[in-house]
Parts: C-alpha cells; structure tokens; sequence
C-alpha cells in the first residue's frame, strides 16, 4: 500500500502517539483488505458505547485526549449507555455510569459533537454523494451508502482512527466496482410506512445473504423515516453496507445500471406473506404477559413521537409497562416544550435520550417480555433471555395501555 | 517431531507461539467474555473455551464491530490470545489486533483450517509471513 509523505511521517510517530496508533491501525486494514491507499473522509459518525468500549477503551480514548488528540474531520457521536438526563439514579449502575461519562468526555474534548444519536440524519448530518466517510453504527452506513450515495464500509475502531487522522483504507464501499448489486429482488408487496420499511429491510436482508441486492416494484419512494428504519433492519440481519433501490439510490437509475456485469436478472419476490413470514420470526414470546414496550430504533424523529402522543391520545399506559420512547437529547427537548410531550408524560411514557434499552447499563430483566415496533430490537433481544413481542407502532401502544399483548 | 510451514501474509507485526485452538467457524470478539477469555458466542464450536495463550485459528471475524475494542480488553487483562491466525483477516479483527497488539497473520497455504489442529504447537511469525506448526508439543 502507498502511503503518503503525511501518512508515511503519522505512521512513523512524527505527529505524536495518537496519530501514530490511528495510522497503525488503518494502515493494517487497509494492508488486509489491499487497499492501494488510504483516502480523506469528509466526516466520522464515532460509536463510543460503554458497554462496547469498557474501562480499557475509557483508558485508551483518555490517554488520546491526554496527548492532545484532535479529530480533524467533523465528528458525531452515537448512543451512550446511559440516559445523561437520569445520571445516579439507579445505585447499581453507577460506577458504570462514570466511566461512560468520562468516554463521552474525552471525545468531546476531541472535538466530537454531542449529539449522541444513533440517527443523526434527523439532526440534518448528510454525506454528500460520492463523499467518502467513516460511519460507525451499522444502522446508518445502509443509509449513508444507498440514499445519500455517499460511500463508507461498517466502521469500528477505525471510526475513531478516522477521526483523528482524517483518513480511512480505500477498500470495499469506497471503491465504485464494489458497490454493484448481485441479486435482485422485486417488492410485490405493498409498503408504507416506517413499520412496513423496517420489516422489509430484514425481509430483503434475509434473501440477499451475502448479497448486495438490487430492490426493485417499491411503489411510492420512501421519505427519510421510512429508509432509516430499513437500514437499521437490513443490518442487523445482512453483513453488507448497501443496498440498490431503483429510483432512489443515486447509482440506481435502473436495475441495469445497478447490477455488476453478469449477475442474474431473474428476482427473488417479497411479497405480502413473506412480510408477514419475517414478522413472525423474531416472536419469541409465548403468552400475552407484557413487561416492557419500546419505540425509537433507530431513534424517534418528531413525527414518530407525535404518531406515538396521537395513538395514545387521552389513554394513559397500564401502570405494569415501562414505555420507553427513544430518541435524541434534541428531540426530547423540542418534545418536552410540546403538547405531545405534555400528552406522553400524563399518559406514563419515559423519554430515553442519549441511550436506548440494548446498550444501556439498565438491562432488561432476564424473562422479562418486551415489545417494539424495531426489528433490530427485536433480533438483539431476543437472543438475551428476554421474551419478544414485534408489531407496528400502534400493535405496541394498544397492547401498553391494554397491559398485556394484543394480536 | 514433524513440522510442517504455512506461507502467508503478515498482518499485525510480532511473533508468539503457543497450543493452536482452531475452528471452522466465523468468530464474533465481541461474544469473549473480558473477565475470562471464554467464548460465549450461542452455538459456537469453540463455546466454552478459553482463547488466553492460544494462537487462535478462525476463518474470520464476525458480528459487532466493538469486537476490536473486546480484543484490547482481553489484552490488557492477559486473557487474549498470543497470536491470531485468519483465513481473511477483517477490519474488526486487524483494528483489535493492532490495538491489542497481538500478531495476525492471514491468507496462508496450505488452508491453515485443516494444516493446523487444536492442540498443535504453533509459531506464528508475521514479520516472515509464516506458521510452523509442530504435531506435537515439545517436551
């Protein structure tokens, strides 16, 4: 692999130790993956979890920020694994809880931006088309590559070298021949709807395996909404970055333009019953019984939380559910000074900000059952002895206020 | 003592030996329990092993992409392995190896899943870009 003279002078410790250890590791990616160089990234959505990052990870972005560690690209950052707005007050968990905050510190002393959303299209970050960027949180990089038409690989560690060094390998979603789709699949279903989209990406990641798929036979184009929720679907199922969706992924025009040079053309179909088939795969639980409801995977925009206020109207949640609705600290507080907001605290809602109940410290009791309207939720969950209810938004608000599950 | 030679490419520099724990099947890091190096991935053949001091042999990594960070943690608290053999080294694990600074060595012939067995004496030199694996375990 090439480096550059500036690479060459990070690599070799000349820019200090945090570049050095950055460069490191995007050097041996990119040596792994036969990159031919390492390029800019115009930004970095930066993953910096407790539960993922552990005191060792604390220790390492402190000792980063101690040696006067910058990120030279503009930085977002993604859901913590705690609420900041109920900091202490759940004793089990306040150790945790410190050292979460002092991740969260040195990355803003960094440079990184507070936004702590695992969706921070809401909050108006968008990738320009053909950009390269460094996107952590497997939930956005399907958004960032087939909407915005901007390119970026499933980012971890390397997020954070980004960040610091303003580069990344140039491999995988980076390179256009690797962006073309290979399998197609026509959507004879009918979708709208974010619940209809989140269904659909798990749906299309099922049949496309290890596939870039081409989508095609989607009616009316999906808004903002309704893409992030299938993004965040599609991969937690699919190990792959991207999808095709004539007509609205800027590199697909057509399916033609979007299918890589000898690939079938003869579709996979979706269509009504395998939706409902995909529905029915993530229902673990076995009675009606109804202990937690979540809502905001990925994280709510106003519009989902005043559909949420609406379903619930004038009802008030059993005394017996905890609803979480999550959604970004700059969603809450918009919401908190709204009529919807005053609507959700009255009917017993918990607004989870900054956080969401699969990475935060307060987990959910084991046996306990939870229902949401989020696939990825749903898969995640389930596979942590907690029993799982997964329906549309208002399947899960009539069941809340009902307090038990409704069919 | 018969030893055989895989050839490969070095992907995170060092040399370390030590008993091979091999499997066929894609590994997540981040399902290793940090206070134990025991894998707890469901349904894994290697569920319930310890990876400490082992040259871990995998096809490649698989799942969260916090596993790099597990490989860090695992490190620091001595339950990482000395060594990490791939069949294609991903971001995921090379990040984790770099951080770790555990040597990983990819790509090698003969397959190393097959040419190498649980329990073999295994040298892994990423500088050399080889694996010399003996039958068995010197005395």
């Amino acid at each position: 692999m090439m480096l550059t003279s500036e690479q060459q002078a990070m690599l070799d410790g000349k820019h200090g130790w945090p570049k050095q250890i950055a460069l490191r590791m995007l050097a041996a990616v990119g040596r792994a993956c036969d990159a031919e160089s390492l390029i800019p990234v115009g930004s970095v959505h930066l993953g910096l979890s407790g539960v993922s990052m552990g005191e060792t990870g604390m220790r390492f972005v402190e000792a980063l920020a101690g040696k006067g560690a910058t990120f030279v690209v503009p930085t977002t950052l993604n859901i913590l694994s705690v609420d900041r707005g109920s900091v202490g007050t759940i004793p089990a968990i306040r150790e945790q809880e410190q050292v979460q905050l002092r991740i969260a510190r040195a990355c803003e002393t960094m440079g990184g931006k507070p936004t702590y959303t695992c969706n921070p299209f809401l909050l108006g970050s968008r990738p320009a088309r053909d950009e390269s960027v460094a996107w952590n949180e497997s939930a956005t990089a399907p958004y960032v590559n087939s909407v915005l038409g901007a390119r970026t690989n499933r980012e971890g560690a390397t997020a954070l070298a980004s960040a610091i060094t303003g580069f990344t390998a140039n491999y995988g979603m980076h390179l256009p021949c690797n962006r073309l789709g290979t399998v197609v699949i026509e959507v004879t279903a009918a979708v709208s709807g974010s619940d209809d989209f989140n269904l659909l990406g798990g749906a299309v990641a099922r049949v496309a395996g290890a596939h870039i798929p081409v989508i095609e036979g989607i009616g009316a184009l999906p808004g903002l909404d309704e893409m992030t929720a299938f993004s965040a679907a599609f991969a937690a199922i699919s190990p792959m970055p991207m999808v095709h969706m004539v007509g609205l992924t800027p590199e697909a025009s057509t399916v033609g333009d979007a299918l890589a040079p000898g690939a079938s053309r003869v579709p996979i179909t979706i269509d009504a019953a395998a939706l409902a088939q995909e529905r029915e795969f993530y229902m673990t639980a076995r009675d009606h019984k109804l202990d937690v409801v979540t809502i905001g995977c990925p994280h709510a925009s106003l519009a989902q939380v005043t559909e949420v206020a609406e379903a619930i109207g004038d009802d008030r949640i059993d005394s017996k559910v905890r609803f979480f609705l999550q959604v970004s600290r700059d969603c809450a507080e918009q919401v908190e000074q709204s009529e919807a907001g005053r609507k959700l605290r009255a009917a017993g809602v918990t607004l989870l900000s900054d956080s969401c109940v699969h990475v935060a410290y307060d987990e959910i009791p084991a046996g306990s059952t939870l229902a949401t309207n989020s696939l990825k939720i749903a898969y995640l969950t389930g596979s942590h002895d907690v029993n799982v209810r997964f329906g549309s938004l208002h399947d899960c608000v009539r069941s809340a206020i009902a307090g038990h599950w409704i069919d | 003592m018969n030893t055989i030679t895989l050839i490969g490419e070095g992907v995170v520099d060092g040399v370390a030996e030590g008993h091979a724990l091999v499997s066929d099947v894609d590994l997540a890091l981040s399902l290793i329990d940090p206070a134990s190096g025991v894998v707890k991935q469901p349904g894994h053949p290697l569920f319930g092993r310890s990876v400490a001091g082992q040259v871990l042999v995998f096809p490649a990594g698989t799942g969260s992409s916090s596993g790099s960070y597990r490989l860090m943690n695992l490190a620091e608290e001595k339950y990482a392995p000395v060594a990490i053999v791939n069949v294609q080294a991903n971001a995921i694990v090379t990040a984790g190896a770099v951080l770790g600074c555990i040597p990983l060595i990819h790509r090698l012939s003969p397959d190393p899943i097959g040419a190498i067995v649980t329990g073999d004496w295994v040298k892994v030199d990423a500088r050399a870009n080889t694996v010399v694996v003996r039958f068995e375990p010197p005395a």
